[in-house]
């Protein structure tokens, strides 16, 4: 509190503690002071703003001030002050509106009917500040006091009784009176007038007085510092109409709801409100001060401007004392939703009809942001990747479009001239102490398809910088440094009406010399200036990006969340119904922990006997094949391998369970179970929205399952970029809430309610009205029985039956039995049916939920599940009951931690046996015994991923959007960004056929993933996959052009590399196996391999220099121009250079790096590699 | 033409509205006339085919601009009273050996992926069902003909909306972008040498064989190497030699003409060695930017398009004539919609499903005759609309398929068409 402004809050009564803060009332010895002077003249109403709550008025009924929720107005900042200003005192301060800050106003209460503020005809009105007003955009009117047009609920939006503002014509602050008349409507009822000369804008304060008597229009007068200037009624003609009169509220400093463009930009002082027109001279003693009085300049009236007319705001000027030493501080702003629908470039009055088409705004300099709602510091001048927004529940939510990223620090470059070069996907400028130096234009998205092709090697300004991504512009300027600090700022506008919300590579640079720029850095800059190559590049993306992301998970965490979901697992806890006994069982060595007690118990029952325990090297392939989805590197094998101490495994276990690679790993199978189905191009066929990014959020936090749930059922955040709303679309489903149904219910409860989306279902105990209710649930409301969900034309003998009509209206409910009411304190929203729906599935007293995830866990890891299959239970038999009534129960009570079961299972002897053909063949999931784990081949996912990793290669994928630019509309472009691990792909959508929609790097990496069963698309849930092998599985690896490149020892290869190292082949053998298979190879495979590798061994190393990077694919292939014939050429010259391959390094000599390749390529083939342990 | 209205039409607004959900556990019935072809080669012309550009030509001829009908001159086919456009002169001598059938139609126009997904799939996209592409219910139906062949190949770009759907892998296909490339995972890769390619399937043997040897009984393993031994049997077998399409004469490649040409004499070497179902895509965007799509100034180039559709199906209907194939082989060019005979801003035309055309040839069927009468604009059907799922259906039959069979998607029936018919008087 004792270095900034007060933040006040609505509705919220000042501490008593407060008043210890506030000024004493100055005093003068030289004459009176303001106060004395103003209150001599009787005003109604007089704020001075050295106080919160001070207005001193005679009328105790309107005291109070009060800022609007959440919003800051300072009101500490300083005011007019001696001795320019004799008659007040040194402490003199005003309140501070500044800056493009949405909601700084304040607001008082009005005191009811026939109150002070009301005036009649007849009544006169003088409305008098001093203001200091730092910069006004050309036809905006910005308020210092008015009443009405709140946009307050019960109030008309246009009710302005009367409003004293300034208005900028010709770059000049005009004093601007208006009001509306109770008898005209639209236009005709707006009066205003406007002085034809006004204020410079800038740091000098002025005097400012209107006044009027209503009733009769040649009355009205202005004064600017004790001066009187002319002016005209410029809207709406002078009218003798009486006022509008309510009881709406005064704001000073702001209104129409709080938009920016009314805001005032700048300080407001001593405002005061008379019922009699001062007089002239009274006006001339108010405005007092020594020195000169600030010229006025002439403001010829302007018509209301287009928005292309709109003079842009000035960047914020920073002084250096306020950023932080050696960072970049870097700041999001945003509109509030209500102000984005509000910004239409027509007098502001009708804007409702703009609202309900463009709910975001153009991008444009004129009308920015205010509202801070992110800030934190990054190491440079360049972004590759921003912070995300988060709700108060953690998940990701949209910003407003467009939002602001503001990016200041402190610079000292040594005395020069330079040239500072600026990249940007959007609309971005460079300051330089509030210079602009360099701007790049704003984006018009444009829905085009035929543009030309622009090849982007040519956009390119520096041709040694990395490739200029499409989209991209880059612009130059001038900048001269006289060696002191000073601040640099590079302002981005992100997102917009028809705009996806991207960052693309934003970075300033300088260059003394011409030639090599430095992206510039701040004073003191802890980390070094990233050289601009693209490997540079690269790796500073990286990095930052892996910032970002932690700082994504700091603002994920919310105390009052964890604590909401602390109090429901002490509640599941309690609740739980108690655990099933742990079947007595001989301590042998069969047993590690309770689940090999109950497996052990049926075993012995059966008289069979379990399978022995696995090797180290098939266990710890096995395990983080299971909980990263990787097969291990060399090191992790070989230190496994060589660690002696007993409790490796379950040290290894819990160093895995903790890796990021377990959301990454996951992730693909939620997407799975939840039908995950964005699609890049016109959503089509069930498609959702991206909600894959929450999946993997939640997997990297760990939420509990219960929250997982939760917030998948509630739906809310992002609906197009990765928030759990995602989840809510279907895209040509003309019932989308029951295709979720459906999928809550499989993926929750293992009822499979698919077939009563039409009809009831003939092999299951649901009938069409179960899965109608719970999809009114997630609907939040009655669901009417559309035509097209009954079935038609049965046959007389059909087996089915249809319960529903159509047009019927089914309430949301929860069609089987509950627990009973909810636990005390888990309904945060009493009427939420979603929440409800959430509550009653996660309902600790009933443990269906915990089995069922425990069971899919279980199933995951051991090849089948306790109850197969794992997402229908309506007739299976679970194999072993009681262990899944266990497992469940020690969900329950360790806070439905998913983690905590894989833990419990990855740790026993039956996840850790060698699988046997008995625990495979095809029996009832009752008559199951886990003798040993099933035989798995890896999934799709862990397949390539693993290839990926052990080969040492990027995936090169293209970025997984026909709309790199950003430029066409959001409703039919997503852009899923470029994958690096293989859950990241999806759909590449080209059912166009057109060769220039063809992604040739991403297909190769799709068509080894669909091989083996990865879904393209999945517009609806699986929990199983297809895993019967085919033909088409080997002869991708063995083949196709990936293979190609997976086996070809190019110099970014990292078996190159293993090769160049100086080593006996012995030893190279034994790496190569180590790294494909996790196991050192038998005597048998050492001797064949090193019989192939060893001749021409020793002179394997050429002493060349790696081949030269392969150029960059410049052609800028978008939507725009696809249809263009070159683009179509363009990138047929991709799928060539692609189906070409990589060159294979010149660092070793041919011949030999043929057979090592040879060999490379028979390791990844074998069924060893591609079966899990 | 006196064509009457058929019994089958009286069945489609009914099954038209089962079609939307996948109709669950309909006895099957089989009332299509079932034929014996042997292969479908399936000519896809992405993008939408305007139809009355084409085989559905009328005199009344369109300006660009505000007159609407037809760009061309129309010329007379074998078939009295059908008159193709003048760029299609091959084929108009050849009528004989084509059913164009003229009142195609459906409701889905302004969607691409959503019309090629229809014109595929026979059917509109269910909330709860992915279902099977035509060829892979074929390939799933009835196999290849030959051993080590795939039943079904894609001469095109990989899609959802051409994969098996709930048949599962399996039932997939084999693509290839080129013809110059074999099938991506067949071809062997530039480089690999006989020799190298010895030396790796020996490094392979021996990894492979110890494996197997230590996991005994394991049938996912047993499974997975005999695929790896199909792989190499498939690559190194007859299949692969289709695609040397050197080996062919220089005077029928040149009959083909360009790529298009070339993809269709590479479909016939490949339903000649045993391949069930071909698709071949007509995807040259360079020709005019657009492809079929032509919207706006893809329509002045329109005639080399088809231009090169006549040059290379008149070569395949030919060719597979003189190799006895055509018998046995339907021939089915296909389109996800029609365009208007109105023009766009741009001198183009934009999406029309409402009546369309598709072509069918050879098969057995009972060539020579149009099915459907359009009005003078071809927008709309005066006579026989076909319904997308009788096409399917006609299709099915030609290939002794049952379009009322049911598929099991897990325990759920659903039948390969939703009720639809054959056109029975292509069937003798």
């Amino acid at each position: 509190m004792d270095n900034c402004g007060l933040y006040v809050r609505t509705d919220v009564n000042f501490h008593p503690a407060l008043l210890f803060f506030l000024a004493a009332l100055p005093t003068s010895a030289a004459g009176p002071t303001y106060r004395e002077l103003l209150l001599a003249d009787r005003p109604v109403a007089y704020w001075r703003f050295d106080t919160i709550e001070e207005c001193c008025t005679p009328n105790e009924t309107h005291q109070s001030l009060r800022a609007n929720a959440g919003d800051k107005v300072s009101l500490l900042e300083p005011g007019p002050r001696p001795p320019e200003f004799p008659a007040f005192s040194e402490e003199n301060s005003a309140a501070d509106f500044t800056g493009y800050e949405r909601d700084t106003y304040l607001r008082v209460k009005d005191p009811g009917t026939k109150s002070e503020f009301d005036f009649e005809n007849g009544d006169t009105i003088t409305m008098e500040a001093w203001v200091q007003c730092q910069h006004i955009a050309e036809g905006r009117n910005v308020y210092i006091v008015g009443k009405g047009r709140t946009g307050s609920p019960g109030f008309a939006s246009d009710n302005q009784n009367w409003a004293l503002r300034l208005r900028g014509q010709a770059g000049v602050a005009c004093p601007s009176f208006v009001f509306r008349d109770r008898e005209n409507a639209g236009e005709k009822g707006w009066h205003r007038w406007t002085t034809t000369s006004g204020i410079v804008p800038g740091k000098e304060w002025h005097h400012v007085v209107v006044s009027y008597k209503f009733g009769e229009p040649g009355s009205v007068r202005s004064y600017v510092n004790g001066e009187e200037i002319k002016g005209a009624w410029d809207m709406g003609g002078a009218s003798s109409a009486a006022p509008v009169v309510d009881n709406d509220e005064v704001w000073i400093g702001g209104s129409m709801g709080g938009a920016p463009q009314a805001q005032f930009p700048g300080r407001i002082d001593e405002l005061a409100i008379y019922r009699t027109a001062l007089s002239p001279e009274r006006i001339k003693i108010h405005a007092a001060r020594e020195g000169a009085i600030p010229a006025l300049r002439d403001a010829p009236a302007s018509r209301t401007l287009t928005k292309s007319e709109a003079l842009p705001l000035p960047p914020e000027i920073i002084a250096v004392e306020e950023l932080p030493k050696g960072k970049v501080r870097v700041q999001v702003f945003e509109f509030p939703k209500s102000a984005q629908e509000e910004i239409g470039w027509v007098s502001s009055n009708d804007s409702t009809k703009k609202k309900a088409e463009s709910p975001d705004a153009d991008e444009t300099w004129s009308v920015l942001p205010g509202n801070r709602t992110d800030e934190f510091t990054e190491q440079v001048f360049a972004f590759a990747d921003i912070t995300n927004k988060y709700n108060e529940r953690g998940v990701k939510v949209d910003r407003s479009a467009p939002f602001l990223v503001r990016a200041a620090g402190v610079v000292r470059l040594p005395a020069g001239e330079y040239t500072l070069h600026l990249r940007a996907l959007t609309g971005a400028r460079v300051a330089f102490d509030g210079h602009i130096i360099a701007e790049t234009p704003l984006k018009k998205p444009k829905g085009g398809d035929v543009e030309a092709v622009p090849d982007m090697a040519k956009e390119q300004l520096v041709a040694s910088m990395p490739p200029l991504p499409p989209g991209h512009r880059e612009v130059q300027g001038r900048l001269s440094s006289d060696g002191q600090p000073h601040v640099l700022l590079i302002e981005c506008l992100i997102g917009g009406k028809g705009i996806r919300p991207e960052i693309g590579e934003l970075f300033a640079a300088v260059t003394k010399d011409g030639e090599t720029f430095a992206v510039i850095g701040p004073e003191g800059a802890e980390r070094k200036t990233p050289g601009l190559t693209s490997g540079e590049w690269q790796r500073f993306s990286d990095e930052q990006c892996a910032r970002v992301a932690m700082l994504n998970a700091q603002r994920r965490r919310n105390p009052a969340e964890e604590a909401y979901w602390k109090h429901r697992h002490d509640l599941a806890r309690q609740n739980a119904k108690p655990a099933p006994a742990v079947p007595s069982a001989a301590d042998d060595a069969s047993i590690f922990n309770d689940v090999d007690r109950f497996i052990s118990a049926k075993l012995a029952k059966n008289n069979a006997k379990p399978a022995p325990l696995c090797d180290d090297a098939s266990f710890l392939r096995r395990a983080m094949l299971d909980i990263t989805g990787v097969i291990p590197t060399e090191q992790e094998a070989t230190a496994f391998l060589a660690d002696n101490s007993r409790d490796k495994r379950a040290k290894a276990i819990d160093r895995l369970l903790a890796s990021p690679g377990w959301a990454d790993h996951w992730t693909s199978y939620w997407q799975d179970v939840l039908a995950e189905n964005p699609n890049i191009l016109k959503g089509t066929l069930n498609n959702t929205g991206p909600f894959r990014w929450w999946i993997h959020e939640a997997l990297l936090d760990n939420k509990p399952m219960d929250r997982f749930a939760t917030e998948l059922i509630t739906m809310e955040g992002s609906a197009s970029y990765g928030g759990p709303a995602g989840f809510a679309i279907a895209s040509q489903n003309d019932l989308p809430m029951a295709a979720k149904a459906q999928i809550v219910s499989s993926a929750f409860l293992a009822n499979e309610m698919k077939c009563a989306r039409c009809h009831d279902a003939p092999y299951h105990p649901f009938e069409q009205g179960d899965l109608f209710k719970i999809a009114a649930m997630l609907q939040r409301a009655p669901l009417k029985v559309p035509g097209s969900s009954l079935t038609q034309g049965l046959t007389r003998n059909s087996k089915v039956t249809v319960t529903l009509k159509p047009g019927e209206m089914i309430d949301p409910h929860f069609p089987f039995a509950t627990p009973g009411e909810p636990l005390p304190g888990v309904i945060r929203k009493k009427d939420d049916s979603r929440e409800n729906l959430a509550a009653i599935l996660t309902d600790s007293r009933e443990d269906r939920f915990a089995q069922v995830i425990a069971n899919r866990v279980w199933r995951q890891f051991l090849g089948f599940g306790i109850v197969d299959p794992v997402d229908d239970w309506s007739t299976a038999l679970a194999s072993h009951p009681e262990l899944l009534k266990w497992l469940a129960h020690e969900l329950i009570t360790h806070d439905y931690d998913l983690k905590h079961v894989a833990r419990l299972i990855l740790n026993s002897h039956t996840y850790q046996r060698v699988p046997q053909p008995s625990a495979m063949r095809t029996v009832k999931s009752s008559e199951r015994l886990f003798e040993s784990p099933a035989r798995r081949r890896m999934t799709a996912e862990q397949l390539v991923d693993s290839l990926f990793a052990v080969t040492g290669l990027q995936m090169d994928s293209e970025q997984l959007s026909f709309d790199p630019e950003d430029r066409q509309s959001p409703k039919d472009h997503n852009n899923l960004g470029i994958p690096r691990r293989a859950w990241e792909f999806t759909s590449l959508s080209n059912e166009r056929d057109r060769p220039a929609l063809a992604k040739p790097r991403a297909q190769v990496i799709a068509d080894v993933l669909a091989a083996f069963g990865w879904r393209e698309s999945r517009p609806e849930p699986r929990s199983t996959r297809d895993h019967d092998a085919n033909v088409l599985q080997p002869a991708t690896l063995a083949n196709s052009t990936i293979s190609n490149r997976l086996a070809r020892l190019s110099d970014e290869h990292a078996f190159t590399a293993l090769a160049m190292e100086e080593q006996p082949l012995a030893h190279l053998v034994e790496r190569m196996f180590l790294r494909m298979l996790s196991r050192p190879p038998t005597p048998a495979e050492a001797a064949k391999f090193s019989a192939i590798l060893s001749p021409g061994f020793a002179s394997r190393r050429t002493g060349a220099a790696p081949a030269p990077p392969r150029p960059p694919f410049t052609m800028g292939v978008s939507w725009a121009n696809h249809l263009n014939p070159d683009a179509s050429t363009a990138v047929l010259a991709v799928e060539h250079v692609v189906k070409a391959g990589p060159t294979p390094s010149p660092q070793l000599a041919s011949d030999w790096r043929d057979r090592m390749e040879d060999a490379v390529w028979a390791l990844m083939l074998t069924p060893e590699f591609t079966h899990i342990p | 033409m006196n064509l009457s209205r058929r019994q089958f039409i009286a069945q489609s607004a009914l099954a038209a509205s089962a079609a939307a959900l996948g109709a669950p556990a309909f006895a099957e019935e089989a009332k299509s006339p079932l034929a014996k072809a042997e292969h479908c080669l399936f000519i896809w012309l992405g993008g939408g085919m305007s139809h009355l550009d084409t085989f559905d030509a009328k005199t009344t001829k369109g300006d660009g601009l505000k007159k609407p009908g037809c760009y061309y001159d129309t010329i007379e086919t074998a078939i009295p009273g059908v008159r193709f456009c003048e760029h299609l002169p091959r084929l108009a001598k050849m009528a004989e050996r084509l059913v164009p059938v003229r009142s195609v139609n459906h409701t889905v126009i302004d969607e691409h992926a959503a019309a090629v997904n229809r014109m595929h799939t026979g059917r509109p996209v269910s909330g709860s069902v992915v279902y099977p592409s035509i060829g892979s219910i074929v390939a799933h139906q009835r196999h290849a003909v030959a051993d080590g062949v795939p039943p079904y190949v894609l001469i095109g770009y990989p899609s959802a909306t051409r994969g098996p759907g709930f048949l599962g892998p399996k039932a997939g296909y084999v693509y290839l972008t080129d013809t110059a490339a074999g099938p991506a995972g067949l071809t062997r890769m530039p480089g690999i040498t006989d020799t190298r390619q010895r030396r790796r399937e020996s490094l392979l043997a021996s990894l492979r064989s110890d494996y197997v040897s230590r996991n005994p009984g394991d049938r996912i393993v047993q499974d997975y190497d005999d695929a790896i031994g199909e792989v190499f049997k498939l690559q190194g077998g007859d299949f692969m030699k289709a695609f040397d399409l050197a080996s062919e004469a220089d005077s029928l490649r040149q009959t083909y003409g360009d790529e298009f040409g070339q993809r269709c004499m590479l479909a016939r070497r490949l339903i000649q060695r045993g391949v069930r179902f071909v698709e071949v895509g007509f995807n040259l965007n360079f020709v005019n930017g657009a492809g079929w799509d032509t919207h706006n100034g893809a329509q002045k180039q329109q005639h080399a398009l088809i231009q090169r559709l006549d040059q290379g199906v008149a070569a395949l209907l030919t060719d597979l004539g003189n190799q006895r194939l055509l018998e046995k082989t339907v021939v089915v060019i296909a389109t996800e919609f029609g365009r208007p005979a109105a023009f766009d801003a741009g001198g183009g035309r934009g999406h029309y499903g409402k009546c369309f055309t598709c072509v069918l040839a050879g098969g057995g069927l009972r060539t020579g005759q149009a099915i459907g009468t359009t009005d003078d604009l071809a927008m709309n059907i005066v006579e026989e609309p076909v319904a997308v799922h009788d096409l399917f259906a006609t299709i099915f039959a030609a290939m002794g398929i049952n379009p009322a069979k049911n598929l099991m998607d897990g325990e759920r029936p659903v039948p390969i068409t939703d009720k639809g018919q054959a056109i029975a008087k292509l069937f003798t």
